[in-house]
């Protein structure tokens, strides 16, 4: 069976595709045949070729003398590839270390969950407890210059009616110190009685 | 050891940097920086540019060594992180700011002389270099890309295909488009 004739408009789109030679062998073969007999398209493909040859006609440039210095010397002040390997492998380490632990207190917990419901419980209420003293404590701790603010101006009044500075700044750092221990003695009242609330649940539970 | 060092293939020499002896690392760098070097050029078109992106290529692979996978060709390797940095520089700056005709004044000679052509031919040839290569100059990233790796550096489709993480069919397509957008920017040659 005879192969049908490519046309121009044919040949035109396959013309780069058969400069590469990345045609199959039929239709290499036809856009062969119809190169033999069309001008037209014989000179766009010398076109292309003239192009290709051109971009590798294009001269070698030559890198300034100092390039292969400055590479060298800026390597030699970054941490060497070994170094950076252990670096890494350290970090991977640590990486694999910590989601080992994660998933092995993950685990435990669960575990506890589905063999010991009211261990479970007490343990939540531990985590509770300790996640509500710290609140505590932190609200405060955050409250504290509020509160010697307060008892710095009154102080400050207190100074200046009696008219002597430094007996003003005694009584200040007294009275302060007074307050912050008596807010400390609180904190560790309310802890303890948290932790012996805490501790009676737990008992009372296992 | 320098001679030594001259006998290592690209493979043993980055498995001696992993190993600890760093200057092995010059050695490659002294074997590939003028290809480097060129490939870039090609794409951002300025010696300075090219100069600095050469610099930064190889700091950059010094510092990725240890994920290079020696099994594997080491010039594909760097010439795949130079043509990244050429193109994300052009993305950067966009347009070409370069006199075309300074570096063919500059006195650099032609890689591949013919010895059959006559002075004219050779004359002729330079300015049709001139021509394509200011027109290269004119074309988005990776079609400028893909032209320098496939006639200034001569790679297979495939190669350039690695080199630059694309698609065969989309190698191509740049391929022939920057060809064509050559042509109709250069004319009749």
């Amino acid at each position: 069976m005879k192969r049908a004739q490519m046309d121009c408009r044919r040949v035109q789109t396959l013309l780069e595709e058969y400069f590469e030679g990345t045609l199959p062998t039929r239709r290499r073969a036809g856009v062969r045949e119809h190169l033999d007999q069309c001008h037209g398209c014989a000179a766009e493909l010398v076109q292309i070729e003239k192009v290709a040859g051109a971009l590798a006609a294009v001269p070698r440039a030559e890198p300034a003398a100092a390039l292969l210095r400055e590479i060298a010397a800026r390597t030699a002040l970054m941490p060497s590839p070994s170094a950076q390997q252990a670096l890494l492998a350290g970090w991977r380490r640590l990486g694999v270390l910590a989601a080992t632990l994660l998933a092995a207190l993950v685990g435990v917990r669960f575990a506890l969950m589905a063999l010991m419901p009211r261990a479970s419980s007490a343990i939540t209420y531990v985590v509770d407890a300790l996640i509500r003293a710290a609140n505590f404590v932190q609200t405060w701790f955050d409250a504290l210059p509020k509160v010697g603010r307060v008892l710095w101006e009154a102080l400050v009044g207190f100074a200046a009616s009696l008219g002597s500075a430094s007996e003003a700044v005694a009584f200040d750092l007294i009275t302060y110190a007074v307050a912050e221990l008596a807010l400390l003695v609180l904190v560790v009242v309310l802890c303890d009685r948290r932790r012996r609330a805490v501790q009676s649940t737990v008992t009372s539970l296992l | 050891m320098d001679e030594t060092r001259e006998e290592l293939s690209d493979s043993q020499l980055v498995q001696t940097c992993l190993e600890g002896r760093t200057g092995a690392y010059d050695a490659l760098v002294a074997r590939h920086y003028r290809g480097i070097y060129n490939v870039v050029y090609r794409i951002v078109g300025n010696a300075e540019d090219a100069s600095d992106l050469t610099q930064e290529t190889f700091l950059r692979a010094y510092s990725k060594l240890g994920t290079f996978d020696t099994s594997k060709s080491f010039l594909a390797w760097i010439r795949r992180i130079a043509t990244n940095q050429g193109i994300d520089h052009l993305r950067r700056r966009r347009t070409s700011d370069v006199s075309l005709d300074g570096q063919m004044e500059s006195g650099l000679q032609y890689a591949d002389t013919d010895l059959t052509q006559s002075p004219a031919e050779a004359v002729e040839m330079a300015e049709d270099s001139r021509r394509v290569l200011a027109a290269v100059q004119e074309l988005p990233a990776k079609q400028r890309t893909v032209l320098v790796l496939r006639h200034v550096e001569g790679l297979k489709l495939e190669e350039i295909a690695t080199t630059l993480s694309l698609p065969l069919g989309t190698v191509k397509t740049l391929l022939f488009r920057g060809r064509q957008a050559i042509r109709a920017m250069v004319g009749e040659l």
